[in-house]
């Protein structure tokens, strides 16, 4: 078959591999309907996750139709249209049975790669690098879906593939991001990024009852989606440089109740402390720019919450004195999409979030090169990039 | 002495490195070993031929450092070993030590059960060892190292107290002399059973010996680790996560 590998640093080919098959009574084999690009994939790209190999497929959104089911499987058949989120669960750790599906106690068979950097290995993840599973991804026309009697998520008619897709990543990783916000009436929650991530965070905010969303990015394409599409307060902050000052003028000088960071480590901004946390990445001295995490940590109110999503790896320059005066509660994770999944599927059949319009652009998998090019440039607009190998 | 003491299950011919054949000093053994490591780790991260060779070359002095047997000195006659421990049951009083530990989400008798499994424990071991048994209280271990080559060793249940702890210890004439002592108990809040897996394995001799066994611990330590999580995804989801075969593209 097909498939998007990732050769080295910059270096994405598509290739002819070999299809996937059965191995584990669990797993289930999918045809890839649509794929798409994520914020997090550009880390791997641009050679700051540790343990990738020439030759890894790539690719970790998707949804699709179950072609084949090993002899374990009770939940899907061939046949079903299911959407897959990006992190693998047993169902029987802890856990997976605490609803902590992205931190499996089981689905990652390579732990001793893990452990010396996280001190306990997590759960596996689609495409993520080997320290992570290195299971191959879905920028191909098949893939093979371990554990999939929890991984598999039937999508209800009149939910559209494009729909479901985000159901995969993207979605559950920003509901998840104002589910740790403890959302109360009244509050007033601030995203950084206006990504995919960010702006499903800001709608899954208004879903929960939040009172005001406000989203920050510089790119007037993606605030606009933010006004538009999810009905949040936006600042650009190429304009308005001084994000503390404008969340305080917006709250009351109180400062926003929860912030969620949707950015992560290759985070821009502005200044010197900008330019400083560049020539250390370049250097790898450190692997993260710190930029939006440092501003949320600044701008939440006292007692408040950070909810972190975004992905990192090491960084030096972290405020925990801010945290620590200021009692602020960090809550953060990988998603666990199997918890978030089934309600976000019904929240898509009632018509109350329809990720669909983060499809800027699609392209054919033999062009995927070109769609990463577009999506990490973000010309044209470019919010996602969608694959249908 | 002779290598009648070494036993084997199935009467399988394995290659003799009876304590005996040792003929190198401490000391060179520790050098054997330091050098072969670093070969080692280069040629398993390079690719290729160069890593091929380099692995080969690595393992060799690997081997060469844990049995302290050297095919060219023996050619030449020579024996630079000082007076050794005579074969022997077990690991000796120079024994280091470490533990590896797991929480399985199994009541206590169950997981007991399960680890005594002889078809269970092997293929949680199957990644880095063969292990072999007709009964749940003998084993023979054969781990692979380059050139074809193989440690083994036959190991006995020396105490048991079910659903507590089972001691094993390697019999006369070992490759790598070892105990193992697996504790079982309940974990807190009903978490299931903690399994804590004790090696003991005799370093290559003296002060300095333990020094560089620190460094080759890594590899036994981690690879009791990978068993007990192999176990416990086998035991609590009935299958072992893995990621071959699986499509790759071509420039590996």
């Amino acid at each position: 078959m097909r498939a998007l590998c990732w050769n080295g640093i910059n270096d994405l080919r598509v290739e002819t591999v070999p299809d996937p098959g059965i191995v584990n009574p669990h797993d289930a084999i999918l045809r890839v309907v649509l794929t798409t690009t994520c914020g997090s994939d550009l880390h791997l790209i641009d050679g700051y996750i540790p343990t990738m190999k020439p030759g890894d497929v790539l690719g970790h959104e998707f949804m699709g139709v179950v072609e084949e089911v090993g002899p374990e499987v009770r939940k899907v058949k061939k046949g079903d249209r299911v959407v897959v989120p990006s992190f693998i669960g047993c169902g029987e750790c802890f856990y997976c049975k605490g609803d902590l599906w992205s931190l499996c106690d089981n689905s990652n068979p390579n732990w001793a790669l893990q452990e010396p950097m996280l001190g306990y290995p997590t759960g596996a993840v689609f495409a993520y690098s080997h320290a992570f599973s290195g299971y191959a991804g879905s920028h191909a026309q098949y893939i093979r879906v371990p554990y999939a009697d929890n991984g598999c998520f039937p999508i209800p008619e009149g939910v559209s593939d494009e729909t479901a897709l985000f159901m995969s990543d993207a979605g559950p990783t920003g509901y998840m991001g104002a589910d740790f916000c403890d959302i109360k009436p009244g509050d007033v929650i601030a995203v950084w990024g206006a990504g995919g991530v960010g702006l499903m965070a800001a709608k899954s905010a208004y879903l929960m009852g939040a009172e005001r969303v406000i989203v920050i990015d510089r790119f007037p394409e993606r605030l606009k989606l933010a006004r538009e599409m999810c009905g949040a307060e936006t600042i650009n902050y190429e304009i308005e440089p001084d994000v503390l000052g404008a969340l305080k003028e917006m709250t009351g000088g109180r400062g926003p109740d929860a912030c969620i960071d949707a950015v992560g480590m290759e985070a821009h901004g502005t200044g010197p402390g900008y330019l400083a946390d560049r020539v250390k990445q370049e250097l790898r001295v450190v692997s993260d720019r710190g930029q939006a995490l440092r501003s949320a940590i600044m701008a939440c109110r006292k007692g408040g919450i950070l909810s972190v999503l975004g992905v990192y790896g090491v960084m030096d320059k972290f405020p925990m004195g801010v945290i620590m005066n200021k009692g602020l509660t960090v809550r953060s994770a990988q998603q666990h999409g199997q918890a978030y999944v089934p309600r976000l599927l019904e929240h898509a059949a009632k018509g109350e979030l329809d990720p669909s319009f983060l499809v800027t652009h699609r392209f054919a998998l033999e062009e995927s090169p070109k769609g990463y090019e577009m999506f990490r440039s973000k010309a044209e607009g470019c919010v996602r990039a969608v694959f249908a190998p | 002495m002779t290598n009648e003491n070494v036993q084997r299950i199935e009467g399988r011919s394995v290659y003799p490195i009876s304590t005996q054949d040792r003929n190198e000093s401490g000391i060179e053994r520790i050098a054997c070993g330091a050098v072969g490591g670093l070969l080692l780790v280069a040629g398993l991260s390079k690719g290729g031929l160069k890593g091929l060779l380099l692995t080969t070359a690595g393992g060799w002095l690997v081997r060469e450092a844990l049995t302290g047997h050297s095919y060219l000195y023996q050619a030449l006659g020579i024996n630079t070993a000082g007076p050794e421990a005579e074969p022997h049951a077990g690991a000796t009083a120079h024994a280091k030590e470490f533990t590896q530990s797991i929480t399985v989400g199994l009541p206590l008798e169950e997981a007991y059960r399960r680890w005594r499994d002889p078809a269970v424990f092997a293929r949680s071991m199957a990644h880095f060892a063969t292990v072999s048994a007709n009964d749940p209280d003998r084993a023979h271990w054969e781990i692979k190292v380059p050139l074809g080559r193989a440690f083994h060793w036959d190991a006995r249940v020396v105490e048991e107290e079910p659903n507590r702890l089972t001691r094993w210890e390697s019999l006369p004439g070992a490759d790598v002399p070892n105990e193992a002592s697996v504790a079982f108990r309940e974990a807190s809040g009903g978490r299931g059973t903690e399994i804590h897996y004790t090696v003991r394995l005799d370093p290559p001799g003296g002060l300095l010996g333990e020094k560089a066994f620190e460094l080759m611990q890594a590899m036994p330590k981690a690879a009791i680790m990978q068993g007990l999580h192999r176990f416990k995804a086998f035991v609590e989801t009935g299958e072992i996560p893995t990621n071959k075969p699986q499509p790759e593209g071509s420039l590996r």
